[in-house]
């Protein structure tokens, strides 16, 4: 059974590239432009095995959606990293304390976010 | 207003007039002190004084005239009411941001004009002196019959030389005022575009209000340069990430290319060289799989032969018993036979002579019976022989019949070898190749997936530029508020928004990874890959 793995990115290239890396590694994935879509996702039912999130989005941002899903029954472990172009240490603590389990820069090649997932996603 | 502007060049004529008209008396009072000297010797000692005093007036009189000029305000004001646009307000900001950055060129040229006024002066003055002095040594020379004419040729050599100067002040004044005009017409036509906003006079603002509402929008530009240099710090990254992703996107892509070319080569070769032996290989395959099959036929032939054999050994094995039967006949009768020869024998001894013939008789049918019992022995022998020969000559058939399916079986078994070895090749084969495809597979995933890094590029670009566009809209929301401030009185507290604008977009820019600053730093947020 392959691992769902949930993309939240309001950036149409990244959504595309970053979905057909890991389709390639054989993963599945589902994706939403922002955290309003992606929490509607979740609350509908859809249940990930991982969370790829970026943190500037329009509606609601990555910070924002953590908190939110993490609060939902059955994410408290759920492993959820964020891919973005913000790389402060000030930001990276906020997304250690909103639940995130890994910070991500842009720009990522594909050999090393498929490292991180199996790092965060064990038996994938 | 466009009376009010006669009226001051209407004035200005005036004060020129005015000007010309005192330095002429004073230059005949002058001449009137020097003429009468000549006559009065009492009065002679206060010539030089005279003199002094009537140049020492010239000189503060032409100083004043050319302080007025310097010091007095410059005022450039449209005779047309200008109707005030987004875009003529862009226009006049963006040529007022250019001539700020043009300050120092300005000043340069400011400089270079007072050396040129200061030159021009000097020239004037040492010209006046030249004529001044020229004029008392002709009042001196007391040739008092041409003296009028030289005099008066004199005066007017003077007055030339003083419409000389005036010429050249008059010059040095309007290019000076060029000067200024350049330096100042954006800023005043600025100031007056917003004057006709509010519908007040400009005669009514004070000069200090006015240069400090300058010095206001000075300040405010300096902010909105710091902006734009920021702004282009950023497009300079963002140049930098466009050119690195395209290096990184065309280097992936050549790899792409050299990876699948290598695959479609190799597999173009592979085919090329082993289609025919495959052929071949098949061919053959055919072939022994037919021998098999023939083997096979045999091997399923063998028990209906063997049952056959069997039958005609058995049969054999039969007549040969019936004929050992036989024998053992032949031998009972020949023993019986003796028996009745030995007992004749008795019996013809009994007869005496009598018995001499039948006693002959009797010993010829005991001869017989051992020659019976001999031949039968002979035949029971030969039986035994044939029994032999027989069995003996069945042995050799399967011998010679299991030899022969011998060397059909290693035939077989050669086939299969072969059909097998050739299996192999072919296993070995698409295991290579596969391994080949699989190797270049694996690389252009790799490649294919590296590509998504370069792609992300778009992204970290895009957002740049958009914060670039947002602190270009809040400052331009600044300028609009700069015209309505303007307008009404203060514009100083917008230098410190322009500032907090600056400011905000600076701090949102430290946020984000700065590719070209990362590249070379050892920095904890510089780190890709962070798990908490």
């Amino acid at each position: 059974m392959a691992k769902i793995i949930f993309l939240v990115d309001d950036s149409a290239t990244m959504l595309m590239s970053v979905k057909n890396t890991l389709e390639m590694a054989g993963y599945k994935v589902e994706t939403a432009e922002d955290g309003v879509k992606a929490m509607a996702k979740l609350t509908a039912g859809l249940k990930p095995d991982l969370i790829i999130t970026d943190i500037n989005m329009p509606n609601m941002g990555g910070i924002e959606l953590i908190k939110k899903a993490r609060a939902l029954p059955g994410f408290r472990f759920l492993p959820i990293l964020t891919l973005t172009t913000e790389s402060q240490q000030s930001r990276r603590d906020e997304g250690k304390q909103a639940g995130a389990t890994g910070w991500l820069v842009k720009p990522v090649g594909g050999a090393d976010l498929l490292k991180v997932i199996k790092q965060v996603l064990p038996g994938a | 207003m466009a009376g009010q502007s006669k009226n001051n060049r209407i004035k200005k004529d005036a004060n020129n007039i005015l000007f010309i008209s005192i330095s002429i008396i004073l230059i005949i009072m002058l001449m009137s002190v020097v003429f009468y000297s000549t006559l009065d010797a009492q009065l002679g000692r206060y010539q030089n004084i005279a003199i002094l005093s009537v140049v020492a007036l010239l000189v503060w009189a032409t100083q004043s005239r050319l302080l007025k000029i310097t010091q007095k305000p410059f005022r450039f004001i449209s005779d047309e009411p200008v109707e005030i646009t987004n875009d003529k307000l862009h226009y006049v900001i963006d040529r007022l941001s250019a001539h700020v950055m043009q300050g120092d060129t300005t000043q340069d040229f400011v400089k270079t004009n007072f050396s040129e006024i200061e030159v021009k002066l000097i020239q004037s003055m040492q010209a006046l002196n030249t004529q001044i002095n020229s004029i008392i040594d002709l009042l001196k020379s007391e040739i008092l019959d041409d003296s009028h004419d030289v005099l008066d040729a004199n005066i007017m050599q003077l007055a030339s030389t003083l419409t000389q100067y005036v010429n050249a002040n008059t010059a040095i004044e309007k290019a000076l005022r060029d000067n200024l005009k350049q330096t100042y017409t954006l800023l005043l036509k600025l100031q007056t575009q917003l004057e006709f906003l509010t519908q007040s006079s400009v005669s009514t603002q004070s000069l200090d209000i006015e240069e400090k509402r300058i010095h206001d929008l000075e300040g405010i530009v300096e902010t909105h340069l710091l902006v734009d240099k920021a702004i282009d710090e950023q497009l300079q990254v963002v140049t930098f990430d466009t050119h690195q992703s395209a290096l990184l996107l065309l280097d992936l892509m050549r790899h792409l290319s050299e990876d699948a070319e290598s695959i479609v080569q190799y597999i173009a070769n592979a085919n090329e060289k082993n289609v025919s032996k495959m052929e071949r290989d098949m061919d053959n395959s055919v072939k022994f799989i037919i021998s098999i099959e023939q083997f096979i036929q045999k091997i399923q032939e063998i028990p209906d032969k063997l049952r056959s054999d069997i039958v005609s050994i058995q049969a054999a094995s039969g007549v040969i018993d019936g004929l050992a039967h036989l024998v053992d006949s032949i031998k009972e009768i020949s023993f019986q036979t003796d028996i009745l020869a030995v007992n004749a024998a008795i019996q013809a001894a009994h007869a005496g002579e009598a018995g001499l013939g039948f006693k002959i008789v009797a010993d010829e049918v005991r001869k017989l019976a051992v020659n019976s019992n001999n031949a039968a022995e002979m035949i029971e022998m030969g039986l035994e022989k044939a029994r032999h020969t027989i069995q003996d000559g069945l042995k050799f058939k399967f011998l010679d019949e299991i030899m022969l399916q011998m060397d059909s079986a290693s035939q077989v078994m050669e086939s299969v070898k072969q059909l097998q070895e050739g299996q192999e090749d072919m296993q070995q084969y698409y295991k290579t190749l596969f391994a080949v495809i699989n190797k270049n597979n694996t690389k252009l995933s790799h490649d294919i997936s590296e590509v998504l890094g370069s792609i992300q590029y778009e992204d970290v670009v895009r957002q740049r530029i958009e914060r670039a566009q947002q602190v270009i809209l809040e400052r331009n929301e600044l300028w609009r508020q700069v015209v309505e401030q303007l307008s009404t009185g203060e514009v100083d507290g917008l230098i410190t928004q322009f500032n907090a604008v600056l400011s905000d977009y600076l701090t949102k820019e430290s946020y984000h990874n700065n590719s070209m600053e990362s590249q070379n730093s050892d920095d904890s947020s510089s780190l890709k890959f962070e798990l908490f």
